[in-house]
């Protein structure tokens, strides 16, 4: 009778998590890749997928002309999307962390998040009757002679990338507000009392300071944009594509299950790629930075 | 003077984002009270779709679906989450890292990647329940949610409180039960409440995952807006919002009167 | 008698780190102990492997005799005064101490009444209803305090409980808790860092260092006898001269050529060794004072008021500096600048081994300083 010391058995309470997600998640993601190798065969047949003649056509197909066209668009909407939100986000957050009271900030910062309480489906949808090319708002626009035909945005690219913003932007202001908060104000206040005036201060010490917090926002608004499905379902009819509205379309129309899965790779590989790019520019952004800053010494 | 100015304009920037942030939602409150047949277009104030909601068995099977998936989901994702959350913020090991990594990977995943994973495997292994399927699904990622939460309260909380306990007699599950979750309850509701919303609101996994005659509500109103958008999907979409303000309000004052309660103790 | 507790051979490591070295030590019942040493020299771990939170690699902890290394902490005749309170937060105050009581399952009336009891002890009871985070500092520490006596433990443990106070109420606190453990007849196991707070309170001290007892004795032992430069040092101020031993006339020269008499010299091993003597037993005076006292000449290069002493420092030629503090009311105050001599006793001298965290008292102390080659 071996008794192991319960210090060794710390792990434990994690145990059924972890086999949770290993079972369904892991097992799942898995499942995608190796789909992906897989042919679809007829209707007729017992297993709606042959693993018989393991080949890559999938990915052949996946990176058809039609397809990559596709992909550029979403990554170029959800790139989009993504500075919009950064740059609508940071004034907010930075009013936020700066200039509100602590009894306000909290209300303030409630009050922002709300709408992503609120169903993404009804807050997609509001843009339907708010675009309506028979709607209120085209008719005042056109009753003000603003536009001189009804509002034709609807079913467009344009009305994604809209909707992309809307939905996006409160999880683009909650990381930069949490990074901008952690800043103590002192060094702020130091800043200006060395003789640094105002843009100096937020340009030197406190954008850079927030650059985590920005990449954070960044990278998390950029992946639920590229992944999205409901927004294009919903505002972009025949003419708004995104890359999410095409695998759903193989898996749940067509029944393509292994092209579905290929493209998935794709898409997940194209993120990573984004990514890295990101990264990148950011270390050549920092070390132009640092040679810059090193020249005023 | 400059000041002034540059603060009044960072000020006023926000309240436009505000309003840019709520008027879509107030919108689709306002046009649920339409009289017309077409949604978009304003005929006058009135009850009617409401009404009409409960004519609709469609809405109400799905309404029964997604309350009791995100149910099944909220039980997983609770005991799961809330167990790992505490013992991931008390005890640091080699396992630490790679349990965070994998709380990251589940969250950072696209929803669109692991639904795509889930309905290749669900069909694989059998699993042919559609209520079971969603709740499933939709677990996976609150198990995370509920994991992150209840960590970032826990690290809050001594845990010289859980040593005090031990030092004044109380085996380990006593302590638990006496100490740990009382303090971590707040935590456990917020991520309850997140998860419930979360599995009730989740268009992408629910539509990959259901199975035909189990379709969630925001599946069947993401259907029925391709048949062409109706008052009764309006009112629905809003009487859902209802709920969401309500469950967190009833939380909120439940968690106020909670702290007051053990202070008249 | 039966010791309260008995430590015996206790080594404890993380990683390469060892916390604490074949550590033996005896509580004896009643008695108010202090472990004293600074961060990191393994006194809170000697303190939570008693009270159960850690265990010890090898060795054996005895209470009341009784072998408890694998007993859990909730089976522990023991209790605990934690550092930060640990009050729990969502208990009002009575409820905070009756909690322990619960565990043992004592109910109704019975338990009403100790509670009763501890909180008048730590004169609580009007707070009884409130909240841990409606109280002061001070009023946290006293239902702490209650928390842990309410159980009547054979043994009480104290971590750094004084530490979070302000001086004024860490004083009044410290009177109060010799009181309290002279009227319970409790053991009383106290860690600190600082030595005033264990010099005042403990009926014994026992000094720690780098996972080892360095010295054990009562306050006046260590005050008047220390054993080593570390606990002389430890214990309130000293001053260290860096010199050459001439062990049979207990005698030292300094840098500066002077010789120093002690009448004490603890195990010195090396040809080299460090003379002590506190500020508080030098005296500063114009004229050349008698040959039968230690002397050195100086020039006063930094003078500062403490209220009824003066503080200066004092510049010998070989750039070692001495501190010497002069009561004010015997004493005019010197100015800077003056050459001086400063004097002290033989008997208040004493001899110690080198050690390397201990350095001759100089311009740049803080320095590895030793005799240049």
């Amino acid at each position: 009778m071996s008794q192991v010391s319960p210090l060794s058995r710390k792990w434990l309470p994690l145990l059924p998590a972890v086999s949770w997600w290993a079972f369904f998640f892991l097992a799942s993601l898995l499942a995608i890749i190796v789909y992906s190798f897989g042919v679809k065969t007829p209707l007729t047949a017992l297993n709606p997928v042959s693993f018989d003649d393991p080949s890559l056509s999938n990915y052949r197909e996946a990176f058809s002309s039609v397809y990559i066209r596709v992909f550029w668009i979403t990554l170029k909407t959800a790139g989009i999307g993504t500075i919009a939100c950064l740059m609508m986000a940071f004034p907010v957050a930075y009013v936020l962390a700066t200039r509100v009271s602590k009894h306000w900030r909290s209300w303030l910062l409630f009050v922002i998040i709300f709408p992503y309480w609120v169903s993404f489906l009804l807050r997609t949808f509001a843009w339907r009757i708010i675009l309506a090319p028979e709607g209120a708002f085209s008719e005042a626009l056109q009753g003000l002679g603003i536009i001189s035909a009804p509002l034709g945005i609807l079913d467009t690219q344009m009305a994604v990338q809209m909707g992309i913003i809307y939905n996006y932007l409160p999880v683009a202001i909650l990381p930069i507000f949490v990074a901008l908060e952690r800043i103590d104000p002192a060094l702020r206040q130091a800043s200006a009392d060395v003789g640094a005036n105002r843009v100096t201060t937020f340009f030197r010490i406190t954008l850079p300071l927030a650059t985590p917090g920005l990449i954070g926002a960044g990278v998390l608004t950029f992946i639920l944009a590229a992944g999205d499905y409901v927004v294009p379902a919903i505002l972009g009819g025949a003419r708004g594509l995104m890359i999410g509205r095409l695998i759903a379309l193989q898996i749940l129309e067509a029944q393509n299950l292994p092209l579905g899965a290929a493209m998935a790779v794709v898409l997940i590989a194209a993120l990573l790629a984004t990514g890295a790019i990101a990264g990148l520019a950011l270390i050549v952004l920092n070390w132009l930075n640092r040679k810059f800053q090193g020249a005023s010494i | 003077m400059q000041r002034d100015i540059i603060g009044i304009l960072l000020k006023a920037w926000m309240i436009l984002i505000i309003g840019f942030l709520f008027i879509p939602i107030l919108v689709v409150v306002l046009y649920s009270f339409n009289d017309g047949r077409v949604l978009f277009i304003w005929e006058g104030f009135s009850t009617f779709w409401y009404g009409a909601v409960f004519d609709n068995h469609r809405i109400l099977s799905a309404l029964d679906v997604s309350v009791r998936s995100a149910l099944i989901n909220v039980a997983i994702s609770v005991v799961l989450g809330t167990v790992a959350g505490v013992a991931i913020a008390r005890h640091q090991g080699v396992w630490s890292k790679p349990f965070l990594f994998l709380i990251g990977l589940v969250l950072v995943t696209p929803e669109l990647v692991s639904a795509i994973g889930q309905v290749i495997w669900f069909n694989q292994i059998g699993m042919s329940n559609g209520v079971t399927r969603l709740a499933v699904g939709h677990s996976l990622f609150n198990t995370a949610l509920v994991a992150i939460v209840v960590k970032a309260r826990a690290e809050g909380i001594s845990d010289t409180l859980e040593e005090a306990a031990g030092d004044l007699g109380a085996p380990p599950y006593r302590s638990f039960l006496q100490i740990t979750l009382p303090l971590m309850l707040p935590a456990v509701i917020a991520g309850a409440l997140l998860s419930f919303t979360y599995s009730f609101d989740n268009v992408i996994i629910s539509l990959f995952v259901q199975r035909p005659g189990a379709s969630s509500l925001p599946v069947y109103i993401l259907s029925s807006f391709k048949a062409g958008l109706r008052g009764d999907v309006a009112a629905v979409v809003v009487m859902a919002l209802g709920i969401t303000v309500i469950l967190i309000a009833v939380a909120a004052i439940l968690l106020r009167r909670g702290s007051k309660k053990v202070n008249v103790l | 008698m039966t010791k309260a507790v008995s430590v015996r051979g206790i080594t404890k490591r993380y990683g390469k780190f060892v916390a604490l070295d074949d550590v033996s030590l005896d509580i004896e019942q009643g008695e108010f102990l202090s472990l004293l040493g600074p961060s990191g020299a393994g006194k809170t771990t000697i303190l939570r492997m008693i009270a159960g939170f850690d265990r010890p690699d090898t060795g054996e902890i005895r209470i009341m005799d009784r072998n408890i290394v694998d007993l859990p902490s909730h089976k522990r005749p023991v209790n605990t005064v934690f550092q930060d309170y640990a009050l729990f937060p969502h208990m009002s105050v009575a409820d905070n101490v009756a909690y322990g009581l619960r565990q043992d399952r004592v109910r109704g009336e019975d338990r009403r009444i100790r509670v009763r009891e501890a909180l008048d002890m730590v004169e609580m009871t009007s707070m009884a209803h409130r909240r841990p985070d409606e109280l002061s500092g001070g009023q946290q520490q006293r239902v702490a305090l209650a928390r842990a006596l309410v159980k009547r433990p054979s043994i009480l443990l104290l971590d750094e409980p004084l530490g979070a106070l302000d001086r004024r109420l860490r004083q009044q606190m410290q009177i109060e808790l010799k009181t309290l453990q002279r009227e319970t007849g409790i053991a009383f196991v106290l860690v600190t860092h600082d030595q005033d707070e264990a010099l005042a309170m403990s009926d014994r001290i026992v000094v720690t260092r780098h996972g080892r007892i360095e010295q054990a004795g009562t306050p006046s032992d260590l005050y008047d006898y220390p054993r080593t430069a570390f606990v002389a040092d430890f214990m309130g101020s000293q001053n260290f001269l860096f010199g050459k031993l001439d062990k049979a006339n207990k005698a030292l020269t300094t840098r500066d050529g002077v010789t120093l008499y002690a009448d004490r010299i603890e195990d010195v091993a090396g040809p080299e060794a460090l003379a002590a003597v506190r500020p508080e037993n030098t005296i500063i005076t114009m004229d050349e004072p008698s040959p039968a006292l230690n002397r050195v000449r100086g020039r006063v290069i930094q003078a500062m008021h403490m209220g009824n002493t003066m503080e200066y420092v004092v510049d010998l030629p070989s750039g070692a500096e001495v501190f010497s503090r002069q009561s004010r009311k015997h004493a005019t105050d010197i100015p800077i600048g003056s050459e001086i001599w400063l004097a002290w006793d033989r008997a208040d001298t004493a001899i110690f081994p080198l050690d390397d965290e201990i350095n001759e008292t100089t311009k740049r102390s803080h320095k590895t300083m030793r005799e240049p080659a």
